[in-house]
């Protein structure tokens, strides 16, 4: 049973003295999406960074991370199974959407079983007319759920979103945001979203200012 | 990677940078120290006086600053006009500068290939072109430092968000012609300086073509150095300490000059964004017209001129006797190759090794140093890997043959292939550097948390990302370790052959066949790895979408 | 390294099989040891790489010795043998135990400079059994007016003279200064001579001297303030009007020999300066030169000269390099050298037997004096770069 707790969070730059972000407890638990809500600048994305392991020289950044009540926070990047869909999608140039989605498979499973989780995938995110595809030549909203795919196929136990339909132009974003959830709500993702937009709150959603 | 691992390379990769590269510069460093400080004697002003040693300082002034502008202007003008360089460009980079002024000299001055060719072209080509004048040593340098600039722009040019800027500046009303001058011009002068300064610097001690086709009475300061040094008097031996402090010095003038008009034009650039008024159209007009066959002109000639080059040192090689005035060689033969293949093989077999191994070696320790940097995320200054292109060549290997003494015997293969590293590195530095600091760490960090080791991410991402600039950064380190001459034949004793070492000698001779044949076969090697170079980093190119730039 | 290991090995065995198979030559003991010590060696000799022809005969060379001594010879061809003297010197500097050269092919002052600081291995006619041979005749005691006292043996011998065109600079005996100048000024720019230091064209002023003073002895002696100012007067005058009939008006020279020979059959020029009087033959016979151009002495006599073979004190295969200076010297490579269809240049030995011996073509005249020299390029450079 996979949830996210975090405690005593504190992002503060190196350079000032009070904290960006202090995160007394939080908990999200199994289908839950909690989002954060505040305007650039004020560490959302440093936050994310940090929770995943990024090392942030500019920032002291303390507090107890664990996920599925498992300590992670002493636990390198790969070790920590928190996924992250970052502001662009960072789908790899030199691969196409089918070796993309193959780089994130991370199990053990005989290579049949592999193939046949990545066709799933494909057709489960409604992305197979694209597995050739060079990331290049696709639009933003094709490549906004190729990079989801990507990170849920990765099996992470929870999902970290960082302003993921702000590259979007307005008509493409309301579709992918739609969309997104819909795929989030059905793999049951412990799933916390960072955000400015207002529009981009989730229904029944809890939300954190800062 | 572990902690361990990680301290481990921190700890190993300071070793070998400080080992390798610092410390031996260092100690030149040290060495030259008392050489500067000999100006500090009386006599020095007296010799400084003397007309002849001014004139040489006037010449290496105009070498040091004429062909960088010359280049860059015209690499400038062409490229404002267009996007994407000839794909040929890469291989005229494999032209050692001596072939390629060897090659003009036999296709442009009178008697030369051209004036036999074109009956009646005579006296055009004398009045046009003059043996062992400054002006046609500036137009060879021009026209062979061209292909190298052009790189150095195309990859400036690579790395800027164009098309959003020419946007923003056509909103503003800018033509695209004011827009490149006053917005990408500034910009590109910042990234081409250390190119420039490369450039100017090389012009400042230029030793073998300014022989071949500059003037000699008297010779640029660099030329005249090396004379001193060679004449074994108590006074010569003084004159070549104070000229090479004054080389050194001049070096140190260039740089001053190409960042002073770097400053100049970018104020100029400043100033007319901010007035904002376009220029008048008739002066548009009659400049872009003049840049345009500038640009052009420059461009196809340097290319022409080396392919003409190429094609005469071939020529030359199995021609067995040419008539004056006569249109076409009398006899042909291949008596010369059959003479010297052997030779020929066994030179290239050496060289082609070396370069191999200094070539990947540098490539190496510059990819380690950058990761230094960037685990470290402090920067190391330019300048500090440029030095062994700044400090003039000879005073550099000599102090190291200092060092090195009589260990030379025991190891002549590793001390030429160690002081060949350190110039390979510094080109290696000049070429990657700059598109290596920018590769964006998110790449690692979104590899990273789908489940990538470090060892993985940095293989199977940042290395495939940059494969196509490190390729070419591969490549650029061959052709330096294949031209090297001084401190292959100075720190390799004898014992170490390359085929520069013989084209070197052989172009001192009066055959002209055998100094062809062993100049066209300077340029094999280089040239084959430069358009497998070029292809293979075509074909792994990868644009990077975080940015817009193609990293290559 | 490696091979360090294996000497000894090889030298035992080697010495077993001389014993048992001694007899033949009439050798000093000494010699036999030098012999002995040398099988196996690789000799680095250093030496400008610049004639295709020298180039060609050390190859023939070093395939002789490979078989008759096992001896490797590996010619180091340089731009220029100034590098390897500066190396040379560079060691003594350092005081380097073991020097980088093995062998060194030079003459005038790289001579001097490898001399004057002691680098130079001495008694090489006791050491070279073959030394014996040298023609006694030939005057190689003196390089460039300083005594060799030992320190360096001839290899070859050279003649000051002009390459002319015959169609264009009609003479019917030597160029003389008069004939060269009032050619010159018919036409112009068609004259030249290369650089001083070169040694070609400090030869070309040397020369120029003894023609317009007539072979003045004075020049025969250390230079004298009134010597100087008298004949340096002459040699100026006669220049300064040269000069501007002179290829590019004398503004700017040609860089060595093989550059005004390579423009003398460019068509540019009329005449270009050599030393070695056999060479034309060959290059003619094999049409890198055409059959127009003949050669001339400048003056009336020819300055004549040797360059020599010397051997660093600090050399690492002495043994080697003093099987290759006697195998240099034997009549076989000496007369191998002389033929013109390969180097022609002229041997320094006697032939036991003196049948097709190439001869100097042109009434010799010695070198001026060392202090000529240096005194003649600084008042040149002085005057004119």
């Amino acid at each position: 049973m996979s949830q996210l707790e975090l405690r005593g969070i504190r992002i503060q730059l190196r350079s000032q003295s009070s904290p960006l972000i202090e995160l007394p407890e939080l908990t999200i638990q199994q289908g839950e999406i909690v989002v954060l809500m505040g305007p650039s600048g004020s560490g959302k994305s440093s936050l994310l960074h940090w929770l995943v392991g990024d090392s942030l020289p500019e920032f002291d950044c303390s507090g107890e991370i664990r996920v599925g009540g498992v300590r992670v926070d002493a636990l390198p990047t790969q070790a920590r199974r928190i996924g992250l869909r970052m502001q662009q999608p960072w789908l790899f140039p030199h691969l196409t959407v089918r070796e993309n989605l193959q780089c994130a498979q991370r199990g053990t499973e005989t290579p049949a079983e592999r193939a046949r989780q990545l066709q799933a995938c494909l057709d489960a995110f409604g992305i197979a007319h694209l597995s050739e595809q060079a990331p290049d030549v696709m639009s933003g909203g094709q490549a906004a759920r190729v990079a989801l795919a990507r990170a849920i196929l990765n099996q992470p136990a929870v999902m970290l979103l960082d302003e993921p339909f702000s590259s979007l132009d307005t008509a493409t974003r309301e579709e992918v945001r739609a969309w997104t959830f819909a795929q989030l709500a059905r793999q049951g993702l412990p799933t916390l979203l960072v955000t400015h937009d207002i529009q981009d709150i989730p229904e029944h959603a809890q939300v954190i200012y800062v | 990677m572990s902690k361990g691992a990680g301290r481990l390379f921190m700890s190993g990769g300071i070793l070998m940078l400080t080992g390798l590269f610092l410390l031996p510069l260092g100690l030149a460093v040290i060495g030259l120290i008392p050489v500067t400080a000999s100006i500090f004697a009386a006599d020095f002003w007296e010799f400084i006086g003397e007309p002849s040693v001014r004139q040489s300082l006037g010449i290496s002034l105009v070498l040091g600053v004429l062909p960088p502008l010359l280049a860059g202007y015209t690499a400038f003008w062409f490229l404002s006009r267009r996007s994407q360089l000839p794909t040929w460009i890469a291989p005229l980079l494999a032209m050692p500068h001596v072939a390629f002024a060897v090659g003009m000299g036999l296709l442009l001055l009178p008697g030369g290939l051209a004036s036999r060719m074109l009956p009646g072209s005579w006296e055009f080509f004398q009045s046009l072109f003059v043996d062992k004048s400054l002006s046609f040593l500036v137009v060879v340098l021009w026209l062979k430092e061209l292909p190298f600039v052009l790189l150095m722009t195309a990859v400036a040019l690579h790395s800027a968000p164009l098309k959003q800027w020419r946007l923003v500046a056509r909103t503003f009303g800018y033509r695209d012609i004011d827009y490149f001058w006053r917005l990408v011009f500034p910009y590109l002068l910042k990234k081409l300086r250390l190119p420039l300064c490369v450039v100017a610097i090389y012009g400042v001690s230029v030793v073998d073509v300014a022989s071949v086709v500059g003037p000699n009475t008297p010779g640029p300061l660099a030329v005249r150095v090396l004379g001193w040094s060679q004449e074994f008097t108590d006074l010569s031996q003084q004159r070549a300490l104070w000229g090479t402090a004054l080389l050194f010095i001049m070096g140190l003038v260039t740089l001053a000059f190409v960042w002073l008009h770097e400053r100049c034009a970018c104020l100029w650039a400043s100033r007319q964004l901010s007035q904002g008024v376009p220029v008048s159209r008739r002066v548009v007009h009659l400049y872009q017209e003049f840049g345009r066959i500038m640009g052009t002109a420059g461009v196809y000639l340097s290319i022409l001129l080396t392919g003409a080059a190429f094609f005469t040192l071939i020529l030359w090689s199995v021609i067995e006797s040419w008539p004056v005035h006569t249109m076409i060689p009398q006899a042909w033969t291949w008596s010369h190759w059959q003479w010297e293949w052997e030779e020929v093989v066994n030179a290239l077999m050496q060289t082609g090794f070396l370069a191999l191994g200094v070539a990947s070696g540098a490539l190496i320790f510059v990819v380690v140093a950058l990761e230094l940097e960037a685990k470290t995320q402090r920067q190391l200054p330019d300048i500090l890997m440029l030095l062994p292109l700044i400090i003039p060549q000879l005073a550099l290997v000599f102090i190291w043959q200092q060092v090195v003494g009589v260990h030379s015997l025991t190891a002549p293969f590793l001390w030429v292939f160690w002081a060949q590293l350190i110039f390979a590195i510094s080109y290696v530095w000049l070429t990657l550097a700059a598109t290596y600091r920018r590769f964006s760490r998110i790449w690692l960090l979104q590899a990273k948390v789908l489940g990538y080791s470090d060892m993985q991410a940095w293989v199977k991402i940042k290395l495939r990302m940059l494969l196509a600039p490190l390729i070419l950064a591969w490549t650029v380190a061959f052709s330096v370790s294949v031209l090297l001459y001084l401190p292959t034949v100075i720190l390799g004793a004898g014992r170490v052959i390359t085929i520069t070492v013989e084209a070197t000698a052989y172009g001192s001779g009066f055959d002209r066949s055998l100094a062809a044949l062993y100049a066209f076969a300077q340029v094999v090697l280089p040239l084959v790895v430069f358009i497998g170079g070029a292809w293979l980093a075509r074909r792994f190119r990868v644009e990077d979408p975080a940015t817009g730039r193609a990293e290559a | 390294m490696f091979k360090a290991g294996r000497v000894p090995l090889i030298v035992t065995l080697w010495l077993v099989c001389v014993a048992l198979s001694q007899g033949e030559e009439l050798i000093t003991d000494d010699w036999q040891v030098t012999l002995q010590e040398a099988r196996g060696q690789t000799v680095y000799f250093h030496g400008w790489g610049g004639s295709t022809e020298a180039n060609r005969y050390l190859r023939w060379a070093a395939q002789e010795i490979q078989q008759q001594y096992g001896v490797r010879l590996q010619h180091v061809r340089l731009g220029d043998v100034s590098e390897s003297v500066a190396l040379v010197r560079q060691e003594m500097v350092n005081n380097q135990a073991r020097s980088a050269v093995d062998l060194i092919w030079v003459n005038g002052k790289n001579f001097h400079a490898l001399k004057d600081v002691g680098a130079l291995l001495g008694e090489l006619s006791a050491r070279v059994p073959n030394a014996a041979l040298l023609d006694p005749e030939q005057p190689f005691t003196e390089d460039f007016g300083v005594p060799t006292d030992d320190y360096e043996l001839p290899w070859g011998m050279a003649q000051f003279h002009l390459w002319i065109k015959n169609e264009e600079l009609q003479e019917d005996g030597a160029v003389t200064p008069r004939s060269l100048l009032e050619y010159a000024q018919r036409n112009p720019g068609r004259i030249t001579y290369p650089k001083p230091p070169e040694f070609h064209g400090t030869t070309f002023l040397k020369q120029l001297l003894l023609a317009l003073s007539g072979d003045d002895p004075r020049l025969q002696a250390p230079i004298t303030d009134e010597a100087r100012s008298e004949l340096f007067e002459l040699l100026f005058t006669y220049l300064d009007t040269l000069h501007p009939y002179a290829w590019r008006q004398g503004q700017a020279f040609p860089n060595s020999a093989a550059e005004q020979q390579r423009l003398m059959l460019d068509g540019r020029l009329s005449m270009a300066p050599n030393f070695n009087p056999a060479a034309l033959t060959g290059l003619q016979a094999r049409g890198q030169v055409s059959n127009h151009v003949r050669q001339t002495s400048f003056g009336a006599t020819a300055i004549t000269n040797h360059h020599f073979l010397a051997i660093p004190k600090a050399s690492v295969n002495q043994a080697g390099a003093l099987v290759v200076l006697n195998f240099l010297l034997s009549e076989d490579a000496q007369r191998q050298k002389a033929d013109p269809q390969i180097w022609g240049d002229p041997p320094v030995i006697k032939f036991s037997e003196s049948k097709d011996v190439v001869g100097m073509p042109f009434p010799p005249a010695p070198e001026p004096h060392v202090t000529w020299h240096d005194a003649l390029e600084s008042a040149w450079r002085a005057r004119y770069e």
